[in-house]
This record gives structure tokens, sequence and C-alpha cells, in this order.
């Protein structure tokens, strides 16, 4: 069993099975780097991440501890030129899995509930996990507004009007895709 | 090898950037110094990969739109447009250039019907741009005066991963256009080309 710390003051702990929080990757590259330590007896610190948060990530990293490990697809980096090898460029279909839909801080008031569960799974790199907490995102703005999807994001508006108004005539012909 | 040397010294780096982090914040196991109470509840602080990732799975024709969210969304659709999925088309592409220095696409699907249509000037030729959000497969034509200058030309090598038509037509004014860029695109228009026509 490993040990996490949440970022309070005092830190709240979390006892987890070592398969479990190896879905972070951050922490098995962490476990790997210090093999030959006791780990089960050191607590492991995240700065990143609070115990609201840190409870709902263990409750993921524990009822996903069996799943089959993703296929790992190389990360194109893109350096903004056209060259690059853009024709593989199918995402691979992401379906919320039923229980991770009742799992995930859904409601309205927990929004910034569910952008800091984005965040620690960013941060601790638990790929499926960002990928579901991502799309349900997507699925909330796809066909909304760009002012819905500022206020349900809380983003402002930091363009002037007339940098606004050149932008909105620059990419008038994807109205009609 | 040198790859090699180098992915380790990240790797280093990033530990070493870790464990400052932890032992900064950690005396005698306790935490110090308190984060501010909003902190990163809002999307706005996420990093660029949550963001990026929400993006790539929204209809392709949202995406465009989006850049208006924010400076911050305009550009990390900038930079990564061009490795996202992209809307696919067995239609046709038409490039017309009425005036000079003028150049107008028409996007027009199996069936005919007219997708985009758009008016660009010749000092920003913003193909590319179109480009990363759609995938052409069917017809390229170009008419109308113009249409097949060398920045149009050379656009299109450029971005000839994305698109391959199956059959490309000219049947504009090709007085202007240089043998080089002539000979580019229709190197990089080959493999994937059925029929060809002046």
């Amino acid at each position: 069993m490993i040990q996490l710390c949440s970022n309070d003051d005092p830190p709240v702990s979390f006892t987890v099975p070592r398969k479990a929080v190896e879905l972070s990757k951050t922490i098995k590259t962490m476990l790997e780097d210090l093999e030959g330590f006791d780990m089960e007896q050191t607590p492991i610190p995240l700065p990143n991440v609070d115990a609201p948060t840190l409870e709902l990530i263990v409750k993921w990293v524990e009822q996903h501890q069996d799943d089959p490990p993703p296929v790992e697809k190389p990360r194109v980096e893109d350096d903004d030129s056209d060259d690059s090898d853009a024709d593989d460029d199918q995402e691979p279909e992401v379906v919320i899995p039923e229980w991770d839909k009742k799992f995930l801080p859904t409601d309205d008031e927990q929004k910034n509930q569910l952008f800091k569960l984005l965040n620690a799974a960013n941060y601790l790199e638990i790929k499926p996990l960002l990928d579901i907490g991502c799309k349900y995102v997507a699925d909330k703005i796809s066909g909304q507004t760009v002012e819905w999807v500022r206020d349900y994001l809380n983003m402002e508006n930091d363009y002037t009007p007339e940098e606004e108004a050149k932008l909105k005539e620059e990419i008038a012909w994807a109205e009609g895709l | 090898m040198e790859t090699e040397v180098a992915n380790l010294q990240a790797e280093i780096d990033r530990l070493r950037r870790a464990l400052g982090d932890f032992s900064e914040r950690i005396v005698c196991g306790q935490l110090t110094g308190k984060l501010p109470d909003n902190f990163l509840e809002q999307f706005s602080q996420l990093p660029d990969r949550p963001l990026e990732q929400v993006l790539r799975f929204l209809p392709t024709r949202q995406v465009p739109q989006m850049r208006r969210v924010s400076r911050r969304f305009n550009h990390v659709i900038r930079k990564c447009s061009s490795t996202m999925q992209k809307k696919e088309s067995k239609g046709s592409v038409v490039f017309k250039s009425k005036h000079p220095g003028e150049l107008t696409v028409e996007w027009i699907d199996d069936h005919r019907n007219k997708i985009v249509e758009t008016t660009m000037a010749d000092d920003e030729v913003a193909l590319s741009e179109l480009l990363r959000f759609i995938r052409i497969d069917g017809i390229m034509y170009f008419s109308d005066g113009l249409s097949a200058t060398d920045e149009v030309l050379d656009q299109l090598s450029k971005a000839w991963l994305t698109i391959r038509p199956e059959m490309v037509i000219f049947a504009g004014d090709l007085s202007q256009t240089s043998r080089d860029s002539l000979r580019a695109f229709l190197v990089k228009v080959g493999p994937s080309i059925m029929w060809l026509h002046f």
C-alpha cells in the first residue's frame, strides 16, 4: 500500500493499493526511480492536489485498477508547420463508462471541482481520467456559442473589440462547415 | 543516441524540479505555505494539455469559432489544429480569381451544395488556415483567372499531406505561374491523383 498526501494544512492522507496508484504515470515513474526505498512507509505529498480532489482520484484509480492498460500512441508535437504528419489525425473514440458518468462531478456548482480534477489528472498523468473529463467538458460545450462557452468556463474575453471583429471575419468561412 | 541522452536529461530535470517542488513545501512531513482558496479552480488556470484535449473532442466545425473565446484558446487552437481531426469531404474545391490579387475558394460537397465560400486577399493567402480543418478528397478545380498562382500552389504543396484529391483541373490562366511551383505541386499530387487536366 502507498500513502498519498493532499496539499492541505494539515495534509490529509489516503492509503491506496500500489497497483491502483500506478495508474498515475507520474507516481509510477517516481516509485520506479525510488526503487529500493521502503515506499510503504513514506507518504507521497502531492503539492497540486487538495483533499476533496485527491479523494476523487483515489476513488477513480481504485475502481479502475484492473482495467487493461491503454494503448500508447506517441504524441505528435506540433511545431505549427503544415508539413508534419497530419495524415493520421483520427482521434480514438472516447466513451465515458456508466460508472464514470456517475463519478464525475458534473453538477454546475461542482464545476470547479471538475476543473480541479482535470488539473490533477493532468499533473498525475492519468490519461484515461483526463480523457473522460475532457470529453465531458467537450460534450457540454459542443454546439454552444462563444459567449456561452466563455461563461461556462469562466473565461474572460481578453480581445479588444477591433481584434475580435477582425478574428470574426477571419473565421467566417467556418460557419458553413 | 543523442536523443536518448536528451530524453534522459529532460527526465532528470523534470525529477529535479519535482523534488524541488516537494522539498520546498515540506518541513518534517508538514506542508508549509497555504495555497490560495481558489487555486486552480478555474478552467482558465489549467495547463494547455487539458484544454487541447477538450478541443480535440469538439466537432470540427466548432473549433475555428472557439478561437474567439480568448487569446489563450486562439493560441492553443493555432498551435495544435493541424493535427486535429479534419472534416472529410469527397466534394470539390474550386479556386477562382476574378480580380488580380484576390482568391475565392469554394468548397462544394458531393451533392453539389456549396458549403464554404471565402475570399482571400493576396497579401495573406490564408489557405493553410482553411486546410487545417478540411480534408479534400474530391476534385480540385483551378478556374477563372490567375487562380493557380505560385503562392496558392506553394501553400497547397506544403499542406499536401492532408489533402488527397482524385482529380486536379487547371482551367485558369497559368501564364504567371512559375515552373518550379507547378512542378513542386505536381510532384506532391502524383501519388493520390487519378486524373489531371490542363
